[in-house]
């Protein structure tokens, strides 16, 4: 059931993604002795920007500003359906990664302005993304031998996680959804010089789509992590352990202070020469 | 209910997809990766057509925003 199961697997990432993200604020904002919003208020947002206008600055570049938002959405589903639907290699999940890069880039320069530009740049230079994920998914491959999700699991049910084996890959991996996930101290894309980053000039419709693509994108980072390190094939335990890594990630991003960007790049290049080097090592 | 079109459009499409799994299933299976591609390419068009159809359209005489 092809068409169907990705129907399906698309849909329940958003949902759960969307959760999950609200779970995020709801943290950091009790760490802060706030109340904070309720934990579907993500989706509520997502639905809210899908009723209200959207238009194009006069400096936008048009058709591609138009599209970026789509191109987004279709990156992400595409990735949740490689990877947690139907399982299958890991290589493009890196391929799509690298894509939305450039598409965040793209993002910033096609509307025009310079807080989106600046934005746009500093998140397509970040090299927690390409850098970590290759090298992660690299090791991945040389000690279990398979590139692909089912194959990794397989693997990991005779030998334990693959964290065990590859704990640096693991973290290199960890600190990639650290950094992509909202409020990161690591991430250098979005602050109070810049606004909202690449995002600041998408309103209304094109705005929901946006939040649908990060909504996707934080459900197939968490599900890819613990599938190829924690090694977690259980649909009801994965949403059990994504809950545990959201706290996680809340936690850090609430108790550490925002870095500069060359601090945050810094952070990026040291975690991934660590791992390499254990690559090299073993 | 013009706005409405590019919606139900894709929406046709999406009912026609799963239609064609549902009377050729083996055809879906043999060009899993296209069909995938074609169903994902479905549901973010929806979405951008859903919302174009839900949205309300401002003032056409208002001042643009002559950007930064």
């Amino acid at each position: 059931m092809v068409v169907a199961d990705t129907l399906l697997g698309v849909t329940e990432a958003f949902l759960v993604g969307s959760v999950y993200l609200g779970l995020h604020r709801k943290v950091i904002a009790r760490i802060q002795r706030r109340p904070g919003p309720p934990i579907i208020q993500e989706f509520l947002h997502t639905l809210k920007f899908l009723m209200k206008e959207a238009y194009a600055p006069i400096t936008s570049a048009g058709f591609l500003y138009w599209l970026v938002p789509v191109f987004n959405v279709i990156i992400w589903s595409s990735a949740v359906t490689i990877s947690a639907v139907f399982r299958g290699n890991l290589l493009p999940f890196f391929a799509l990664y690298a894509a939305y890069k450039v598409l965040s880039h793209g993002a910033g320069v096609s509307a025009g302005s310079t807080y989106t530009k600046i934005g746009g740049v500093r998140h397509a230079i970040m090299p927690a993304g390409e850098l970590a994920l290759a090298c992660s998914l690299i090791s991945a491959y040389f000690i279990t031998g398979h590139a692909d999700v089912a194959g990794i699991l397989a693997w990991e049910r005779a030998h334990g996680p693959l964290i065990e084996h590859a704990p640096f890959s693991a973290l290199a991996f960890f600190t990639l959804v650290w950094v992509d996930s909202p409020y990161s101290p690591l991430d250098p894309s979005k602050g109070y010089d810049i606004v909202e980053g690449y995002l600041t000039e998408y309103p209304g419709f094109l705005r929901s789509l946006m939040y649908t693509a990060e909504a996707l994108k934080f459900y197939c980072e968490l599900w890819v992590f613990q599938a190829v390190f924690l090694g977690i094939s259980d649909p009801a335990v994965h949403l059990l352990a994504m809950g545990a890594l959201t706290i996680l990630l809340a936690v850090l991003c609430a108790v550490t202070p925002i870095l500069t960007p060359y601090q945050a790049v810094g952070i990026h290049v040291l975690v991934a020469s660590l791992m390499f080097l254990d690559a090299l090592i073993r | 209910m013009r706005r409405w079109l590019p919606f139900l459009a894709t929406v046709a499409a999406d009912v026609a997809l799963l239609w064609i799994e549902w009377r050729h299933p083996g055809l879906v299976r043999e060009h899993q990766g296209t069909f995938a591609a074609l169903t994902i390419l479905v549901l973010a068009l929806m979405l951008l057509a859903l919302g174009w159809a839900l949205s309300p359209r401002g003032e056409p005489d208002r001042a643009p925003f002559l950007g930064y």
